[in-house]
């Protein structure tokens, strides 16, 4: 519990660090914002007073922690093209990323811990041998590949409709919702499972030749359930770390996933406000996933200790 | 039947740094073979052929004789209705996109960008990451602790989200009268962004490496003898530690080979011929439905250069790591 309160106060300096980051890049960025903001309707006067109104003539570090400030009582501003407020446009965005993340980790999970926990089983044996090598060839493959040969094989011979995405909230069956997000989730998913099952393994063989182990076969205990009950929790420490640090390629491969498949999520609100250069958008879009990530790796690091006692003593030494 | 009775490879990997050190490299592999291997094995060397020719294609790039630069028209005008394999002949061996482009012509010329990119970047990752992950692992303390915290904050921050700031960052945006010019930026600003980005995930490779090292034998008796920090650091340790910076160079190298694929794929990357462009250019519906090749040739080609730069990473590294066992 100690460790839990250490290491979740570790992670405000980070998340400080890392907004300041990003926050000097989108700085950085050539060209004057009032001219994205004005557009066609761009005199010189406007442009003064707009810089002047949107506080963009202030010091570096009074327009940071005004902005940080702003930010962390929720109030993320307005968008410099639609004068949309920023929250308003999170709030319909992030929910689609949010349910194509969850999907992704459910079909990679699902698949990758069975064919792990089998293929440690019989090492060497010809199932192990098959799964390595797709699994291996599987990491060279890109999820924009993976999400193309979907769209030529499977969706375009199905009729299957693209771009015609349903929010969760407004569709009347979940299902229809769901369903526009099964081949991004698809593409996205491929590359992981080959990862984390090929991590799966690795651990599992090791554990798997533990006297714990013996023991429960020598009192008659079934292979099912050594494998499952007593060697898959010790043996998913690896996987958790990989599938931790995975979620930030994951949000990033939603980027070319949402782009691919035509679905209005966060990656995609990046990806066209940069191309816009509507930088306020941009940023309060990569804070929000930055925290998260932030503290997602946090959470991770707690749930050793809830995962292998063994951490937890060792930590309590320490 | 027994559970995993047999002695696996899988236990002998302890040494390197393990999997969860480095996110953009995948897991260390233990390959399908239970043996440990002596030789490389055919697959081996028929990846590093491959690699070989897309490097050499890299390099000689256009003045390679069958590389057309002007499009063919009529061919264009096939493969628009759908009969690309019509068009397949001696003069486009792997037939035209719908301008007309020959596409082995293409991958070649854009072979030159991926390969540039994807090796300067990895150069770039270790002169940085692998000298501060030198020192670091070496000196322990308040100078790791500090250049840690560093490389946790670029960590933090999604590596495509990253990478794309920095392209914006860079990129000749709000050109001269207003006109954008996208997201594209020159092969060197891609690669040093890349670089920028691929720092993280090397130098705790190398930092994990130095760490084992730091304490062997021969590094104490270089101490002893009174040598200074950076001879012990190139003289002692550097030629230990490049072995397994060699084997994750070459995993990497295809890592970043992918994130530019993915890159110029959203029409980001290289302001040049470049892989992803070309699956990019084939990638719309009508493309997929009449003419899935443009989009899939050179898919199949990224592929291929990548599954050969992990395999032979990972021969490589298990190679080097037998022979680590008999010091």
């Amino acid at each position: 519990m100690r460790y839990a309160i250490r290491r979740l106060l570790l992670s405000i300096p980070l998340v400080m660090s890392t907004t300041f980051l990003v926050f000097g890049m989108l700085k950085l960025i050539k060209g004057d914002p009032a001219q994205t903001i004005l557009g066609t309707a761009y005199t010189e006067e406007a442009a003064a007073r707009l810089t002047k109104d949107f506080g963009l003539d202030r010091p570096f570090f009074y327009q940071y922690f005004k902005w940080l400030g702003n930010t962390l009582t929720g109030d993320f501003g307005f968008s410099y093209g639609s004068r949309e407020p920023i929250r308003d446009i999170l709030a319909r965005s992030l929910p689609v990323s949010l349910q194509l993340v969850t999907l992704t980790m459910i079909i990679t999970l699902s698949v990758a811990i069975p064919l792990g926990i089998y293929s440690a089983y019989r090492v060497g044996g010809l199932f192990d041998r098959i799964v390595s090598s797709f699994a291996f060839a599987f990491i060279a493959v890109p999820g924009f590949v993976v999400g193309l040969l979907l769209l030529k094989f499977v969706s375009i011979p199905l009729k299957f409709p693209k771009g015609q995405y349903v929010p969760l909230s407004e569709a009347g069956n979940p299902f229809d919702s769901w369903k526009h997000l099964l081949f991004p989730a698809i593409s996205l998913s491929m590359g992981l499972i080959a990862n984390y099952l090929r991590v799966l393994r690795t651990d599992m063989v090791a554990t798997l030749q533990e006297d714990f182990i013996s023991l429960a076969k020598t009192k008659g205990i079934s292979d099912r359930r050594i494998l499952w009950r007593h060697a898959l929790r010790p043996s998913s420490i690896t996987l958790t770390t990989v599938a931790g640090v995975n979620i930030g390629s994951l949000i990033g491969g939603t980027v070319i996933a949402e782009q691919l498949f035509v679905l209005p999520g966060v990656g995609k609100l990046i990806l066209n406000n940069l191309l816009f250069r509507d930088y306020l958008v941009v940023l309060s879009a990569v804070t929000v996933i930055t925290i998260a990530f932030v503290l997602l790796t946090t959470l991770v690091d707690i749930l050793y200790g809830v995962i292998d006692p063994r951490v937890r003593h060792a930590r309590a030494i320490a | 039947m027994s559970i995993a009775t047999e002695a696996s490879p899988v236990l002998s990997e302890g040494t390197v740094p393990s999997p969860a050190v480095a996110p953009g490299v995948p897991a260390a592999a233990s390959s399908a073979g239970a043996s440990a291997k002596k030789t490389f094995g055919p697959a081996f060397w028929v990846a590093t052929v491959w690699l070989t020719v897309v490097v050499f294609c890299a390099i000689v790039g256009k003045i390679l004789p069958f590389v057309k630069d002007t499009p063919d028209y009529l061919a264009a005008a096939e493969v628009a209705e759908g009969r690309w394999t019509g068009v397949v002949s001696m003069s486009h061996p792997l037939a035209t996109d719908a301008q007309g482009n020959d596409i082995l012509s293409s991958l070649i010329v854009g072979s030159r960008n991926s390969i540039i990119i994807s090796f300067a970047t990895i150069f770039l990752g270790f002169v940085v990451g692998g000298m501060f992950g030198m020192i670091a692992g070496y000196r322990k303390g308040r100078f790791d602790a500090v250049v840690s915290f560093f490389i946790t904050i670029l960590l933090s921050i999604p590596p495509l989200l990253f990478i794309l700031l920095m392209i914006s960052v860079i990129s000749a945006g709000g050109g001269e009268n207003g006109v954008d010019q996208g997201l594209q930026t020159s092969v060197w600003k891609l690669a040093m962004s890349l670089g920028v980005l691929s720092i993280p995930s090397l130098f705790r490779i190398v930092r994990g490496a130095t760490m084992s090292f730091a304490g062997r034998e021969f590094v104490v008796a270089a101490r002893a003898m009174g040598a200074k920090t950076g001879r012990i650091l190139f003289r002692e340790i550097f030629p230990n530690v490049a072995k397994p910076m060699l084997a994750y160079g070459l995993v990497a190298a295809g890592n970043v080979m992918v994130i530019e694929g993915g890159l110029s794929f959203l029409g980001v990357g290289v302001n040049g011929p470049a892989w992803g462009r070309m699956i990019n250019s084939g990638s719309s519906l009508s493309d997929l439905r009449l003419a899935p090749h443009v989009a899939f040739i050179p898919a199949l080609v990224l592929f291929l250069t990548v599954l050969s730069f992990n395999f032979v990473g990972d021969k490589v590294r298990e190679r080097l790591e037998v022979k680590e066992g008999n010091i």
